[in-house]
């Protein structure tokens, strides 16, 4: 079989890219991470006629200079020679600013098919695309496309497999003499530092851009930095200000020769419409306020009937198993592992999926409507403060109702190291499994003063995780400082296939991923729990002796064995610890208040309650953020970080207390 | 001549200049903010910042703080909205 082609498809956020994608690939495409980042990747494959085709789905952006690491990641794919052809989908109602990347693609010197996306719309607001004047004016083959009703495919499909076998070669855009004379000055430069593109690379160089010249040794850079300077210093302009203005020079020069307008249909008028309700002055935060409530109403109130539904499935085919496997004669321990092992630790895989599909389907849904961007714009003033972009709101919302869905949703995140920033903040954002903890140990020792506790709580937990974000940025990234420049895209209904099919290849990327380390995790649990063999009593299991072990560490803060192991046990699941105790105390929870006054003092109380507030997360978080960030160093260092703190701030507050 | 950040809601102009710093500035190029480029200013976010403004056709919204190195020379005479929706 021949081997398969590949072909990336580029274009700016919001301009259909996802449907298109979505429209070449079918059922077969998968989602995954670019190597060691927290960029989303997503690939299927076509077949035309007898081609095999490889389509990479890149981020979208908005140019190929990489100030972001969406965008390093899209030009460092381009510039592979990996892809033998790009699909530029072009937003035509928004023509100007997605032509602006078109210039850059062309620079590279690879076969493009631009897909003029949305085209029924750009109709309707009076613009005319003349398709043939466009392809022989910038080399390339154009077709017109419409991803929600998949108009297009085959046109789409057949200039693709013409660009791989007989390509057109792009036409790049020349600038000014001055500009063109240093391009020529600084191409042989690089002779020993690549061997294709060097046009592109000597553009760039001219644009200061800092990856490259980080690739060249000190005395090329040098050569190449007099001729920047030389051009700088006659016009008395910077080379990036001439190259981005000659850019959307050449874009206008597109815009006239191929592009009549007729101004009849004003643009926006939906949108704006719309957009004079949702950003009202007055109405546009209640409006917010509430279509955030639905949102966590819907994943949480109703994730929690599917998820319970699957608990209760999962408890009985756990008890069956136990039993059937008895019958049959297998030892207690075979038959543990299978039935507490192996079957809950895949429900306590699967107990996520509600929650997480209900979240993947209502971001897409913000997503492609075009709310999102509002909701960002709205609420960005608060983000602001504690140094992230509105987008970020979501998933800190969110992790208070669980904290793995809330890792999920960093990738409504544009900006990828914000996306890290969020993701090891997002930990200490009290999630739901820690409520029943907080209630028992409040419920024994502070009685009267249980709910002021609980919300004092709460409200640390928002404080401390937007404050945390901030230090985690000003500490890991000093140098950033990431623009909010945001788009407001028009507002449209979203396509349902494309939601869903994306919520699936999302969710199964979860499963694959995740899955497996929340199942390791889980059984490693029962390994601890269970063994040595034939142990009867907890507190000489593993987790009893390795408990026991540990105690001194947390003597100061005073914990007893029985805690520690609880809390070793708070790492599968964070309500496991309330059961815990009942096991290790040999009693139902609901007597458990009275015991817990000889095991605590109200000061190691707090400190319990601070300690079970900030301490790691569980392994089912720690799984997601393995999985967003593509690699473990940040699972290591949420790890490290929440430990440390937990037990910084569990031993201040009881030192407070004390005094 | 004043900054993009100090314009009213419905007030146009063209853009004379960008002294925002870097990254900023050229996020803001590549999204068509460049000199000559007409510009409208839409509104303040409820909570006063960021601000949305019109150019090429379609909606960007940015910062003050960033808005403040945009400098725009308005048209005369711009459509004066109803008081109530004015800036604070």
């Amino acid at each position: 079989m021949a081997p398969k082609k590949i072909v990336a498809i580029a274009g700016n956020p919001n301009s259909g890219k996802t449907s298109i994608f979505n429209m070449l690939t079918g059922e077969s495409c998968s989602v995954g991470n670019w190597p060691g980042v927290t960029v989303e990747r997503r690939y299927g494959s076509c077949l035309i006629n007898e081609l095999s085709v490889e389509l990479v789905d890149l981020p979208g952006v908005y140019s190929l200079v990489p100030y972001a690491l969406d965008e390093k990641v899209a030009r460092d794919f381009l510039l592979s020679g990996v892809p033998e052809a790009v699909v530029d989908v072009i937003d035509t109602s928004n023509l100007r600013r997605n032509l602006y990347l078109l210039t850059q693609l062309l620079e590279l010197g690879i076969p493009i098919i631009a897909a003029l996306n949305v085209y029924d719309l750009a109709k309707k607001n009076g613009i005319t695309i003349d398709k043939q004047k466009l392809e022989e004016l910038i080399g390339i083959r154009a077709v017109f496309t419409n991803g929600r009703t998949q108009g297009g495919k085959t046109k789409l499909l057949e200039a693709i497999e013409k660009q791989l076998n007989a390509p057109v070669s792009p036409k790049a855009l020349r600038y000014s003499d001055v500009i063109e004379k240093a391009i020529a000055q600084i191409e042989p430069l690089l002779e020993s530092v690549v061997l294709t593109k060097r046009r592109f690379f000597a553009i760039r160089l001219l644009e200061r851009d800092s990856y490259l010249r980080e690739q060249l040794d000190d005395d090329v850079l040098e050569m190449v930095d007099a001729v920047v300077e030389n051009v700088e210093t006659h016009q008395k302009e910077s080379v990036k200000d001439i190259i981005a203005e000659k850019r959307y020079a050449f874009v206008n020069g597109i815009y006239h020769e191929a592009v009549t307008e007729s101004l009849s249909a004003p643009r926006h008028s939906q949108t704006d419409e719309i957009d004079n309700w949702l950003l009202h002055r007055i109405l546009g935060i209640p409006i917010f306020a509430v279509a955030t409530f639905l949102a966590l109403f819907f994943t949480f109130k109703v994730g929690d009937i599917f998820s319970g539904l699957l608990e209760q499935f999962f408890d009985l085919l756990s008890s069956w198993t136990g039993s059937t496997l008895l019958h049959f004669g297998f030892s207690d321990i075979v038959v543990s592992f299978f039935s507490e092992g192996i079957i809950s630790g895949v429900g306590g895989v699967l107990v996520f999926l509600p929650y997480l599909i209900i979240l993947f389907i209502i971001i897409a849904f913000l997503e492609d409507s075009g709310y999102m961007a509002r909701a960002a714009f709205l609420i960005d003033r608060v983000m602001h403060i504690f140094g992230l972009h509105g987008r970020a709101f979501l998933p800190f919302l969110i992790g208070f109702g669980c904290n793995v869905p809330a890792i999920e949703a960093t990738r409504t995140i544009r900006n990828a190291k914000d996306r890290l920033i969020v993701m090891l903040a997002i930990p200490f954002t009290s999630c739901g499994a820690r409520f029943p903890v907080y209630v028992l140990i409040t419920a024994a020792l502070f009685p009267h003063s249980a709910p002021f506790i609980i919300f004092g709580l709460y409200l640390f937990s928002i404080l401390f995780s937007l404050t945390i974000a901030r230090l985690l940025k000003g500490v890991i990234f000093p140098r950033l400082s990431e623009p909010f420049v945001m788009e407001l895209p028009l507002y449209r209904l979203p396509t349902v296939r494309v939601i869903w099919r994306l919520t699936w290849i999302r969710t199964r990327a979860f499963l694959k991923k995740a899955g497996t380390v929340i199942l390791a995790g889980s059984i490693l649990i029962w390994a601890l729990a269970n063994l040595p063999p034939g142990v009867e009593n907890i507190s000489r299991s593993l987790a009893g002796t390795l408990g026991r072990t540990l105690t001194p560490l947390f003597a100061p803060l005073g914990f007893d064995w029985k805690a520690v192991v609880a809390l070793i046990f708070g790492f599968v699941a964070k309500e496991i610890v309330v059961s815990t105790f009942g096991v290790l105390y040999g009693m139902q929870e609901s007597g458990l208040a009275e015991t817990l006054r000889t095991a605590f003092t109200p000061a190691s109380a707090l400190a319990f309650l601070m300690f079970s507030l900030l301490y790691t997360p569980c392994v089912a978080t720690l799984a997601a953020i393995y999985k967003e960030s593509g690699s473990i160093k940040w699972v290591v260092f949420s790890v490290v970080l929440s430990l440390t703190l937990a037990w910084i701030f569990a031993f201040a507050v009881k030192s407070v207390w004390v005094w | 001549m004043k900054p993009l950040s100090r314009m009213r809601p419905g007030e146009r102009g063209t853009i004379m200049s960008i002294v925002t710093p870097s990254p900023t500035r050229e996020r803001l190029m590549e999204m068509g903010v460049l000199p000559g480029v007409e510009v409208e200013f839409l509104s303040f976010a409820p909570l006063g910042d960021p601000i949305r403004i019109r150019l090429f056709g379609y909606t960007l919204s940015l910062r003050k703080e960033e808005a403040d190195g945009v400098l725009v020379k308005p048209f005369g005479g711009f459509r004066r909205r109803k008081r109530w929706l004015q800036r604070k």
